[in-house]
């Protein structure tokens, strides 16, 4: 009886995490695997793909290996935004428009000083985590703008 | 916008988090409809007011911000 009412109170538990945070469990696991396979496969395929010689497919092929994980990773995210009410699928979006302008006018910005010789190329490849940085800033700044929490 | 929630929910003993059970949406949102932080869409203020069996216009009031 004990180990039922145990149970039960972890039952409550993840409802109640459930309820006070704005991701579904089995999208956020499914999240998680998905940035964990990324960033596992990441160096693994950067190690390995630079020393590998083969045809230029299996080099394009290789290279892209971890843009899988990170789909998955991507696809989570949105089945979970559909699950959420509408003002955190607001708040979402707003912190995606953010995020969106900021990396506008940063790519922007760089462009221009490369036009003038002033700073050296700017990799693509620091695009993804530059954007998630600048993300995370714009939805921690609404909720604390807003008071959500 | 301007609303009645936090009393309307305090008349029949409520909690937000059973609130917003019953409206299928999240506690934060019911408190950011409470403190005015964020406005509902017509079928969320819609279903309040059928949750609370009044009319929308007794429920939310319109203010002009300026």
């Amino acid at each position: 009886m004990s180990k039922l009412l145990s149970f039960g109170e972890i039952s409550m538990k993840i409802q109640k995490i459930e309820s006070t945070t704005i991701w579904k469990q089995q999208h956020l696991k499914r999240f998680i695997a998905g940035m964990v396979g990324y960033g596992f496969m990441m160096p693994l395929t950067i190690f390995i793909g630079k020393r590998i010689e083969a045809g230029i497919l299996v080099q394009i092929v290789f290279a892209l290996l971890p843009v899988i994980p990170f789909l998955l990773a991507m696809s989570a995210y949105l089945a979970n935004m559909k699950t959420m009410d509408e003002m955190w699928r607001k708040v979402q979006a707003d912190a995606l428009i953010m995020t969106a302008l900021i990396t506008l006018a940063f790519s922007f910005s760089f462009g221009m000083l490369q036009v003038m010789g002033i700073v050296q190329t700017f990799s693509v490849f620091y695009l993804f985590p530059f954007m998630v940085v600048i993300w995370s800033v714009s939805f921690f700044y609404l909720i604390v703008k807003n008071k959500l929490l | 916008m301007k609303n009645q929630l936090k009393v309307l929910r305090a008349q029949r003993d409520w909690s937000q988090e059973v609130l917003s059970k019953k409206l299928g949406v999240s506690r934060q949102t019911i408190n950011a409809i409470e403190r005015d932080k964020y406005d509902p869409s017509l079928p969320l203020a819609f279903k309040i007011a059928h949750l609370f069996e009044m009319n929308i216009e007794e429920i939310f009031s319109y203010q002009d911000p300026n």
